[in-house]
């Protein structure tokens, strides 16, 4: 029987109908606990058929296939291919059954949707599955059932985690070409259990080209109304709602669900009237619930969303919208012009990028723009690296910002969220390259209004470049709201007119194409002195032109100062809370009047506060991390020589707080802050250093991981820190390492030195696999062993070469072998 | 109420402000002696907790089981006991001392969520101590939790002619971890339903969580357990 597609069924103003539960009804019908439902489909296939044949004659547009759980992790390849090609052949079946009869619904249009769950797995870096495994694990299924055919849509469903969910997208994409339908899973306060709310999914999943959005399980109706309005104020494709019938709870020993058929399709018609598009059920929900709702909503029409055209980016958590309130994106991650930050990226030295990020976080930026282009770094290879990091500990939206097509598609597919691009321009290559990634992964795209003839002098001449850029847009589907159109502005001090051809592009394109605006502003100030004070003027004048968004250094105060005046000025600050935030948060650099101190973690100020002693070791021992800096800046600054500072303060504090430590007059925390505060201190040394070219004389080189298969890093990071500040050169390999690269980077380094920690019993045999390996391909290195399950008799037996009970017996005991290293190398 | 039917899954949700929140706890886990912390680290304690409890989302599954006890070798090498509960057969003498009078068992898995997990990521790098300070509170968080849970299904299905044991984990004593794959073998979605998850190397994720059986026992009107 031919059918028309869902797509065009979905625009025919018509409610479309879902199934409901599946494993609650099978769990009824005899399913065992720990029994897998997807194999029903072989051993039950009359009741599954049946199943899907009671939901069609009940109303139901679309059946979903019993494959919610079924993966590569659960199934066997020859088992899975099985199982899927029989769901289909059941789902199949049962649609010829109801289409074959003379039933009231016979003539309804009815279709299967190839059912994914989630794969039980959390993904890194909060869990250990890989975002390209996952995408590998969703594959599993929808491989074999592409090649088997005989479904209309994909459904994802059940997610609790955004990113997940895009890897079950990308698998769907990458192996069908069907509608797909993403469902999430909301708790009572509206987010996943992963931190996203109703708009970061829509405009993510919207963004990455699903054909509805909608929610599942875990709540009842009643529960899941509030949701449904935000869905469909945010969302221009359908609004799918499926929800439990109520939570399983006992009553007299037997399971029962809180909402019965009548309740349930009385709560479905308002949800109905709210404007969902596409409803149904699911734990809990019987043919009885489906029959009922569809009698009571048959003649609520389903509107079709209307564009809704919002630029908008996300996070794995929230949504940033480009509207009439300026959006700051952080300038910081960039080496441009930046020495310290361009030896991190050569030293891959991540944590000081994570620093960056937080501060500019501190000093509220929105959004945060990654570049880490050298011309001698792997780009894709450490994007992907910092993107991951960075996604790890900040739920701020990210801009990845490359000239590198490959880098800028590893780092879309791997960025947790609806990304910033940045970026495209007129020439028609680059156009070609970059819009079809726009397109795949989702995003707003930064259009810069140069082509092959270079900028145009004169906004008209931009304003011609912007108009291919939109029209070119379109030919791949995307809208004008996916772009932000960036003018370009070029210093004031080599072109006059500058700043007011850039400011009248803004305009015009706000105020007469609609369109949203970008710009670079700390460009305008180059080569001219006290460039912050041109730098604010011109950003205020953008923001008054129209400006949507703004890349500027957010650690700045004059910045600062222009943005939170602007935005209180122009009326988007509610009782000028925001200003007066900045105001108190800033107070003594205000009264200073300091206009070019930079905000941060180390901010000026709090050296000459009247702490009781103001000597450097009294900052350590006491862990202030802000005064310690502050301090040893001033040291520097009076020429103190950095190994002084080094030799003759902090190692005498270390020593001081480690032997009360061993006292027990101190405990661990206080012992991490005094090293914290030491690191501070270590950092402006190190800035001082690379800034003169000097060279900071280190101790041995240490490798430092927790091995594979153990995802706790706190004791191995507290080890590192306070080697580092002891001198050592240590090489942080971070966790779940396996055991080839522990080596591999032992080898490389020459490392006299490895340090391996492990938290648990079932990871150990993978601590004594990476000794094995180390003894033989890299003979000359001690292996010292630590983790709170480890003991000095475990150490043994695995042939360690040292077990250390905690950091300051680590410090020892390399200090022992960089001694016999020196010796052995003069 | 009566005990539920076997292996029928439940799921419990409490609000963070619901929890009793137990700072001396905390401390023991952060290694700082019974003189507490000093003031500026009672500071960073009460920060962080306050950073905790706003992303806690506190949640469990449960279910119960009737219990066999077999003195077994067999399977069990080394081992004396061998206790049927439905979801698995457990070989281990220290869970068998703990729950011997017992004639049932809630198994429950527990978590507070990946919110402390992101803390500890993100803190780090605004100092070495807070990954510590995030560790001790997100321990104490996930206990007090597993305390209200266990208070709400002695509220819900105990007695006068039942009482329970406490809770008892795997990886305690003889009971191997190894159980971790039979209990999320057990729950299969409803633990994908509240976030947990359980890797190769038996850890569970978010890391903050607990599994464990309560011992149910049923006492008869003279007060004699109906298992001996």
């Amino acid at each position: 029987m031919s059918r028309i597609s869902i797509e065009e069924q979905l625009k025919s103003g018509k409610m479309l109908y879902f199934d409901g539960g599946t494993g609650s009804i099978l769990q009824e019908n005899g399913l065992q606990p720990g029994e897998l439902p997807e194999r029903w489909n072989l051993t039950h296939a009359d009741f599954i058929r049946s199943l899907h044949e009671n939901y069609y004659k009940a109303g139901a547009n679309i059946i979903k296939t019993d494959t919610f759980g079924l993966n590569c992790l659960k199934f066997a390849p020859d088992e899975l291919t099985q199982i899927v090609t029989a769901a289909l052949a059941n789902a199949n079946a049962a649609r010829d059954s109801i289409e074959g009869s003379d039933h009231a619904f016979a003539k309804a249009p009815h279709y299967i949707a190839l059912d994914i769950g989630p794969t039980g797995k959390l993904l890194k870096p909060l869990g250990d599955l890989a975002f390209e495994d996952a995408v590998d694990v969703f594959k599993s299924v929808l491989k074999p059932a592409s090649e088997c055919g005989g479904f209309d849509l994909v459904l994802i469903e059940t997610m609790n985690d955004v990113y997940e969910a895009k890897a079950a997208v990308l698998a769907a994409k990458e192996t069908t070409d069907v509608p797909i339908f993403v469902t999430t899973v909301y708790d009572e306060n509206a987010k996943l259990l992963t931190g996203a709310d109703p708009e970061t999914c829509v405009a993510l999943f919207e963004g990455l080209g699903v054909t509805a959005v909608g929610l599942n399980c875990s709540l009842g109706p009643k529960q899941m109304a509030p949701i449904v309005p935000r869905l469909v104020a945010a969302a221009s494709i359908p609004v799918i709602v499926n929800p439990n019938a109520g939570l399983p709870r006992s009553e007299n020993g037997r399971t029962v669900y809180d909402v019965d058929p009548d309740d349930f399709a009385e709560c479905m018609a308002e949800i109905a009237k709210s404007g969902a598009n596409i409803i149904g059920g699911c734990c809990g929900t019987t043919p009885a619930h489906i029959a009922r709702m569809v009698e009571l909503t048959k003649d609520i029409p389903s509107v079709y969303p209307e564009p809704k055209n919002l630029t908008v980016i996300t996070s794995y958590t929230h949504a940033v919208y480009f509207k009439d309130r300026p959006i700051l994106i952080g300038e910081r991650i960039n080496p441009t012009g930046k020495k310290r930050f361009k030896q991190a990226l050569r030293d891959h030295d991540i944590d000081y990028i994570l620093q960056e990020g937080l501060t500019q976080q501190e000093n509220h930026a929105h959004v945060l723009d990654v570049n880490v282009g050298l011309p001698e770094i792997d780009e894709p290879s450490l994007i992907c690296d910092v993107i991951t990091e960075l996604q790890g500990v900040l739920d701020l939206p990210l801009q990845i910002d490359t000239t590198d097509p490959i880098a800028l598609e590893r780092g879309l597919r791997l960025y947790n969220g609806k990304a910033l691009i940045n970026s495209v321009n007129g020439k028609q290559e680059v156009m070609d390259t970059v819009f079809p990634l726009v397109k795949k992964y989702g995003g707003v795209v930064v259009a810069l209004l140069i082509d092959e003839d270079g900028i145009p002098e004169t906004c008209e001449g931009r304003l011609k470049i912007a108009e291919k850029l939109y029209a070119e847009a379109e030919k791949y589907g995307l809208k004008k709201s996916d772009l932000l159109i960036d003018s370009l502005c070029m210093s004031v001090a080599s072109d006059d007119v500058a700043g007011r051809e850039t400011l009248k592009t803004v305009d015009t394109i706000t105020r007469k194409y609609h369109g949203k605006t970008i710009l670079g502003v700390s460009n305008i100030s180059f080569g001219l002195p006290h460039r912050e004070i041109v730098t604010a003027a011109f950003f205020q004048m953008a923001m008054q032109a129209g400006l949507s968004a703004a890349i500027i250094n957010p650690n700045s105060i004059d910045i600062q100062k222009a943005y939170a005046c602007h935005c209180m000025l122009s009326g988007f600050d509610e009782k000028c809370l925001d200003y007066i935030t900045f105001a108190t948060e800033n107070e003594e650099r205000l009264t200073a009047g300091s206009a070019s101190a930079t905000a941060g973690a180390a901010s000026a100020g709090a050296s000459k506060t009247g702490v009781a002693s103001d000597t450097l070791e009294y900052f350590i021992t006491k862990g202030l991390a802000e005064p310690a800096a502050e301090k040893t800046k001033a040291m520097l600054g009076e020429g103190v020589d950095p190994m002084v500072i080094i030799n003759d303060h902090l190692i005498n504090a270390l020593n001081i707080v480690g032997k009360k430590f061993e006292e027990k007059t101190l405990f661990l925390p206080q012992l991490l802050m005094s090293a914290s505060a030491c690191s501070s201190a270590f950092d402006v040394i190190k800035t001082h250093m690379i800034n003169s070219g000097t060279q900071q004389q280190k101790k041995c080189k240490i490798i430092l991981a927790t091995v594979k298969g153990d995802i706790h890093d706190i004791g191995k990071n507290i080890v590192k820190t306070l080697l580092e500040n002891y001198g050592f050169d240590v090489i942080d390999l971070g966790k779940d390492v396996p055991p080839e690269t522990v080596v591999q980077s032992c080898i490389e380094h020459h490392a006299p030195l490895v340090g391996l920690s492990a938290l648990m019993t079932t990871t150990v045999p993978s601590m004594e696999e990476t000794i094995k390996l180390l003894r033989k391909e890299a003979p000359w290195a001690k292996a010292v062993v630590g983790g709170a399950v480890l003991t000095q008799e475990y150490a043994d037996m695995i042939g360690a070469d040292k077990y250390c009970k905690d950091a300051r017996e680590t410090v020892g005991y390399a200090t022992e072998v960089h001694e016999a290293w020196i010796k052995e190398n003069n | 109420m009566a005990l539920p039917k076997t292996g029928t899954i439940f799921y419990h949700h409490a609000d963070a402000s619901a929890l009793t929140i137990d700072l001396p706890q905390s401390y023991r886990y952060m290694q700082i002696g019974k003189c507490g912390p000093d003031e500026e680290l009672k500071k960073q304690i009460d920060a962080a907790l306050e950073a905790q409890l706003s992303v806690c989302k506190p949640n469990a599954i449960y279910a119960y089981f009737p219990l066999t006890f077999e003195e077994q070798i067999g399977t069990c090498k080394n081992k004396h006991y061998c206790i049927g509960a439905g979801f698995s057969n457990i070989c281990s003498d220290t869970l068998y001392k703990h729950i011997k009078d017992c004639d049932g068992v809630f198994l429950f898995a527990a978590t507070i969520g990946v919110g402390c997990d992101r803390l500890i990521a993100r803190d780090r790098l605004k100092n070495q101590a807070l990954p510590m300070i995030h560790q001790g509170l997100g321990a104490m968080l996930v206990e007090v939790y597993c305390d209200l849970l266990e208070a709400d299904i002695q509220k819900m299905y105990g007695d006068s002619n039942i009482s329970f044991a406490t809770r008892y984990s795997p990886g305690y004593g003889d009971f191997s971890l190894s159980h971790q794959i039979d209990v999320f073998r057990f729950f299969g979605k409803a633990a994908r339903d509240i976030g947990l998850s359980l890797n190769e190397s038996l850890l569970m994720q978010p890391s903050k969580s607990v599994t464990a059986l309560i011992g149910v026992k049923s006492t008869s009107a003279d007060g004699s357990s109906t298992n001996e």
